[in-house]
C-alpha cells in the first residue's frame, strides 16, 4: 500500500489492489448494521447479531470462492482438456 | 425429520429465534406483508427466467427470448394475486444464513414464528401499522432520520450509522469516480429547459440508480464530481453544451479565468483533477455506494409503512 504525498481522501481511490479484498470485511460489518437496525424488532442484542451477520456473509463469501475456484481449477479444466 | 442448523438451534434456545424470520412466509397481515412478499416473488421470478432461459440455450441452443407454459406460469405464481396461507420453508436450505432459499423439502407446520414486526398485540390482533409519509421522505433526505421522526432515535442513529459509513466508506476506497451519474439527471432538467444536453463519458447511471437511495448527499456528491472536477471540452458547433469526462492521469484543470474546468496541460495556476478507480477497488467502492442506496430503500419502506416495535417486556406478556 503506497499513499503517496498528494493523496485527498474521499476524492482519489485508496492504493489498495493488492488487499482488495480485505475491504469485504468492513463492507459486510456496515451492511449488517444497516440491515440489523432496520429489521430487529429489539435492539437490546444489535451488537451480537450484527456479529452473527457478518460472520456469516464472510463465510458464505469464503465458500462461494472455494466453490468458484474448484469448479473454474478443476471442473472447467478437465471439461476442456 | 428436520435438519437444523447448530446457529439455528442455538438462537431459538435463546429466545431470538424471530430475528430469523424476516424470510418467511408468515400469515397475511398487513400491506406491506405483501408487498414484501410480492418482492420476494420478483426475485424467484427473475431466478427462474434465468434458469430457464440459460436451460434453453445449453439444451437447445435457443438464445431467443423464452417462452412457455412453465416461463408464462412463473410470470404469474399464486403469490402475486393471492395472500398466501401457513408456509414456512423448512430450515434445511441453508446452514449458515437464515435465507431459506429452495423448494421446501416438507413444511414446518409445527411452530410458526413471526418477524416481530408482525407480532400481533394479542394472538387475535395484528400489530397496527400506519402509513407515515414524512418519515418516508425524511428518511430520503437523510438516512435514519424517518425512524428518528417516529421517536426510534437509537434505531435511526444506528441506520445512519451504517447506511452512510457504507456510502462515505465506498468514496473513501473508489473516491469521487464511486459516484458517476454521467449527468443523466442533469440532462433531463436541461431538456426539460429546451436546452442541449451535454455529452459525459465514464458515467455510470445504471449504478447511480442504486446510490441515488441514499438521497441528496448522493445527488450533492454526484453534483461535486461533475461540475468540480471532470475535465469539461466544448462541443464544435455548440457553445452552450460541453462533453464532460473524467481526467487522463495527471491532467489539470483551470482553477481560474472563463475557462475553469477546462484542461490545458500543465500550469502554475492549473489545480489537480482526480484519479480514476480501477480494477477491484473501483468496483467495490461503487458496490458499497449502491448497496448503501438499496438499503436506504428498505429503510425508506419500513419508515412509510410503519409498525411500531414491541420491546422485549411487551412481547413477553405475549
Amino acid at each position: 500500500m503506497i499513499l503517496t504525498l498528494g493523496h485527498r481522501f474521499f476524492i482519489d481511490p485508496l492504493d489498495l489492489h493488492s488487499l482488495w479484498w480485505l475491504l469485504l470485511v468492513p463492507m459486510s460489518i456496515l451492511i449488517a448494521m444497516a440491515y440489523k437496525a432496520i429489521r430487529l424488532p429489539d435492539l437490546s442484542r444489535y451488537w451480537r447479531q450484527v456479529a452473527s451477520m457478518s460472520a456469516q456473509v464472510v463465510l458464505a463469501m469464503i465458500g462461494l470462492a472455494a466453490a468458484s475456484f474448484v469448479i473454474i481449477e478443476l471442473f472447467v479444466r478437465h471439461m476442456s482438456e | 425429520m428436520f435438519f437444523r442448523s447448530p446457529l439455528v438451534c442455538s438462537l431459538r434456545a435463546s429466545g431470538q429465534e424471530e430475528c430469523f424470520g424476516d424470510f418467511q412466509f408468515a400469515t397475511f397481515i398487513g400491506a406491506r406483508d405483501l408487498f414484501l412478499r410480492k418482492v420476494y416473488w420478483v426475485y424467484w421470478v427473475w431466478w427462474v427466467w434465468w434458469v430457464w432461459w440459460w436451460a434453453g440455450i445449453k439444451l437447445n441452443g435457443q438464445t431467443s427470448f423464452p417462452t412457455g407454459n412453465l416461463f408464462l406460469l412463473s410470470l404469474f405464481p399464486p403469490g402475486f394475486v393471492l395472500p398466501a396461507p401457513k408456509i414456512v420453508f423448512p430450515r434445511t436450505c441453508c446452514p449458515l444464513t437464515s435465507a431459506r432459499i429452495g423448494i421446501a423439502l416438507q413444511p414446518d407446520f409445527r411452530r410458526t414464528v413471526l418477524p416481530a414486526s408482525f407480532m400481533p398485540e394479542s394472538p387475535h390482533q395484528p400489530a397496527e401499522e400506519h402509513f407515515q409519509p414524512v418519515a418516508g421522505l425524511l428518511a430520503f433526505v437523510l438516512p435514519g432520520l424517518g425512524h428518528a421522526w417516529l421517536g426510534d432515535t437509537k434505531r435511526g442513529l444506528l441506520i445512519a450509522a451504517g447506511i452512510l459509513g457504507l456510502f462515505f466508506g465506498g468514496l473513501l476506497v473508489a473516491g469521487l469516480d464511486a459516484v458517476d451519474s454521467g449527468l443523466y439527471f442533469a440532462n433531463k432538467i436541461r431538456a426539460s429547459q429546451g436546452k442541449a444536453p451535454h455529452q459525459s463519458e465514464g458515467g455510470d447511471a445504471i449504478w447511480f440508480a442504486g446510490q441515488m437511495f441514499v438521497g441528496p448527499v448522493a445527488f450533492a456528491v454526484d453534483a461535486v464530481h461533475q461540475y468540480g472536477f471532470k475535465i469539461r471540452e466544448p462541443i464544435a458547433g455548440n457553445g452552450a453544451a460541453f462533453k464532460f469526462r473524467p481526467p487522463l492521469p495527471d491532467e489539470e484543470r483551470q482553477s481560474s479565468g472563463p475557462n475553469v474546468g477546462m484542461s490545458n496541460g500543465r500550469s502554475p495556476s492549473n489545480v489537480p483533477s482526480y484519479r480514476r478507480a480501477l480494477g477491484r477497488v473501483g468496483e467495490i467502492g461503487t458496490l458499497c455506494a449502491m448497496l448503501a442506496g438499496l438499503l436506504n430503500l428498505i429503510a425508506i419502506i419500513d419508515a412509510t409503512w410503519h409498525a411500531p416495535r414491541l420491546g422485549r417486556v411487551r412481547r413477553a406478556k405475549l
